[in-house]
């Protein structure tokens, strides 16, 4: 479970302060599957990143299944990211010198230095159904089936919770509805944690529930169907 | 060993810049090795010709001998109850193969018909050449010439177009001015080369001592052959600690570098060894830098995504690292194979050198050479990699995800 308690985060640029996040309270459950939508610039990214440990707030205060991430050093917020957590990217960013198999094993076998990991990598690449295309490169698949790859590298660890920074945005429509079934089995499959943001209106409407951020604050949270 | 596969990867598919990398340092360490093998095979010659066939490694005088050589002294002469006191000290001596005593004057030398100077050795044949092993090698004629006969350098044989067997008469001033002379059989001419002494004649010590009317067993200089060249300072110091202690007459000790001026040449040639060291160096820092640098800058995202997933700084950093260094060491190993394939595909060849025309060159590539550019490129490489690693290891992944 995740629970962000009166939020606050500012960006300091020279003499200019943007406050970007103030005062936001939001809870997920567990095996959500939560869009966050709202207007350029509304802070989507930086609460993705708030939740995800990568940066840390002004003030307020964030728990993750018990777990103040908010205020973990640097050092314990890496290993609990590598532990818990699960990150999908708008660009894919998958590692271009590994094949499929190579990256979607790189949490495992490098990060959390586990020996055994081929039937998991398998288990996972199956259910992703690209068991056949292990030895590619990144550079040798389309867009649709990086983000997959992408998918898979963040299930491996079997996270709690996975955050995805708009994983639609770089894809085609038909791509995208893919990416976004995919993720929806697996959040049914493993019952993890979805949380991601988009701009895409198809998209947010296969979200169970979104959450309209604007000006720093929730202007909206429903269920969805 | 993950991250060695990531950087070795990476180089494969960047192949061009690669490529262009590696032949850049490829030839630095060419320059580098080449340059030691042909330079050092040089100086060896020369060292070995000057130590073997005309100074030996280490020469006593009186003291203030050195400084007037020009001149062939006769007042410096070492008296013959100090000679046997050096001839014991170097007899008892370890490391040493031989010494020479040498009776060094200027001559006059006549065809009858032309006459020219001249500088004598008078030096005991046998015992010079177990001095010297290699002046053999600069004798046309009769090297173990006998009394009443005399080697006589080239220059001095063209000009006054003697052979082997003419008759010369030499003319010798004493210290006190009287005159003596008589006829020499030309024995044999001597090739020069260049340094001092390198142009003198040589005739039987006995016949230079009746010639200067000297009524005893005296000399001006000793030249000396140890075994090892390298332990030339410590046999230096413990003569000087030894035959200097009595001063009667005070003498002075010389090793072959303060006696030739190829000495300097050969700083000189280290000098450049250094030189083109250090652009090796700075080829090497700067093409890793400039390669690593833009490795990092293109690859910011996949940065920012390994430290977001969670992977240790430390594996970030020797990704880096490992990619500076394997291009340094592909760049080492090339350069090395083509160095070796150089220096055996050329094999000896001969150089003109001053007067010297058959100067022979058989470069080697050290093992201690090539392991010390080994080191040094290795070195050098991570180096250049550190700072990009550094800055990729430490970077912040929000910042390095929103680029
Ligand atoms: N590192 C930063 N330094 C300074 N300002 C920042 C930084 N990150 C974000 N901002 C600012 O904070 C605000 C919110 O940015 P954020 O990226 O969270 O918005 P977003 O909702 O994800 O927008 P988009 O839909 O365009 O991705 C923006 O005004 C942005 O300029
Ligand atoms: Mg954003």
């Amino acid at each position: 479970m995740i629970q962000v308690v009166k939020l606050v985060k500012h960006y300091q640029e020279g003499e200019v302060t943007t406050p970007v996040i103030e005062g936001l309270d939001l809870t997920i459950g567990d095996g959500e599957f939560v869009a966050i939508v709202g207007p350029s610039g509304s802070g989507k990214s930086t609460l993705l990143n708030l939740i995800g440990c990568l940066d840390k707030p002004d003030s307020g205060e964030i728990t993750i299944d018990g777990t103040i991430v908010s205020s973990l050093k640097n050092k314990e917020a890496l290993s609990f990211r590598a532990e818990h957590l699960g990150f999908i990217f708008q660009d894919f960013n998958l590692i271009e010198s590994f094949t499929v198999y190579e990256n979607v094993e790189f949490p495992l076998s490098v990060i959390l230095g586990e020996k055994n990991t081929r039937e998991r990598v398998k288990e996972v690449l199956e259910a992703i159904g690209m068991l056949d295309q292990i030895d590619k490169y990144p550079d040798q698949l389309s867009g649709g089936q990086k983000q997959r790859v992408a998918v898979a590298r963040a299930l491996v660890v079997n996270p709690r919770i996975i955050l995805a920074d708009e994983p639609t945005a770089n894809l085609d429509s038909v791509s995208a509805k893919k990416v976004i079934d995919l993720m929806k089995q697996m959040q049914e499959k493993f019952n993890t944690t979805f949380v991601f943001s988009t701009h895409d209106t198809k998209i947010m409407t296969e979200a169970r529930r979104i959450v309209t951020l604007q000006d720093g604050r929730i202007m909206d949270d429903r269920s969805n169907g | 060993m993950k991250s060695l596969k990531i950087a070795y990867r990476t180089l494969k598919r960047n192949r061009r810049r690669m490529i262009l990398t590696t032949a850049l340092i490829a030839i630095g360490v060419m320059f580098v090795l080449l340059f030691a093998a042909f330079s050092g095979s040089f100086k060896h010659y020369m060292i070995g010709q000057i130590t073997d066939s005309m100074l030996g490694h280490l020469q006593i005088h009186r003291q203030g001998y050195v400084a007037s050589l020009d001149n062939m002294p006769l007042d410096k002469n070492i008296p013959e109850h100090k000679l046997r006191t050096i001839e014991r000290e170097l007899d008892a001596m370890e490391g040493i193969v031989s010494y020479s005593l040498r009776l060094k004057h200027s001559a006059l030398i006549s065809n009858f018909d032309t006459s020219t100077n001249l500088r004598l050795n008078g030096i005991d044949p046998a015992i010079e050449h177990s001095t010297l092993p290699q002046l053999r090698s600069r004798i046309i004629g009769n090297a173990d010439f006998a009394h009443g006969e005399v080697l006589i350098p080239d220059i001095v044989a063209k000009g006054m177009n003697l052979k082997i067997g003419d008759s010369v008469v030499l003319v010798v001033t004493n210290n006190i001015g009287s005159m003596n002379a008589r006829t020499f059989k030309v024995a044999g001419i001597l090739q020069s080369i260049s340094g001092p002494g390198g142009r003198d004649g040589y005739i039987h010590i006995d016949d230079s001592r009746s010639l200067l009317r000297l009524h005893q067993n005296e000399a001006n200089e000793i030249a000396i052959r140890l075994h090892d060249l390298s332990a030339l300072p410590q046999i230096r110091q413990k003569l000087t600690h030894l035959l200097l202690a009595s001063n009667k007459p005070p003498l002075e000790i010389h090793g072959w570098e303060e006696l030739s001026p190829f000495s300097s040449i050969a700083k000189m040639i280290d000098l450049m060894s250094i030189s083109i060291q250090i652009i090796l160096i700075s080829i090497v820092l700067i093409s890793i830098l400039n390669v690593m640098i833009m490795s990092v800058y293109e690859r910011i995202k996949e940065i920012g995504t390994m430290s977001a997933i969670g992977t240790p700084s430390s594996f970030i950093l020797s990704t880096f690292l490992f990619e500076g260094m394997l291009l340094g060491i592909f760049g080492l190993v090339v350069g090395t194979a083509l160095s070796y394939g150089v220096v055996y595909g050329i094999g000896d060849m001969t150089i003109r050198f001053g007067r010297q025309d058959d100067i022979l060159l058989s470069p080697v590539l050290a093992c201690t050479q090539v392991a010390f550019i080994g080191v040094l490129v290795i070195v050098v490489s991570a180096l250049a990699s550190l700072y990009p690693a550094l800055k990729a290891a430490r970077m912040n992944p929000v910042d390095a995800l929103r680029s």
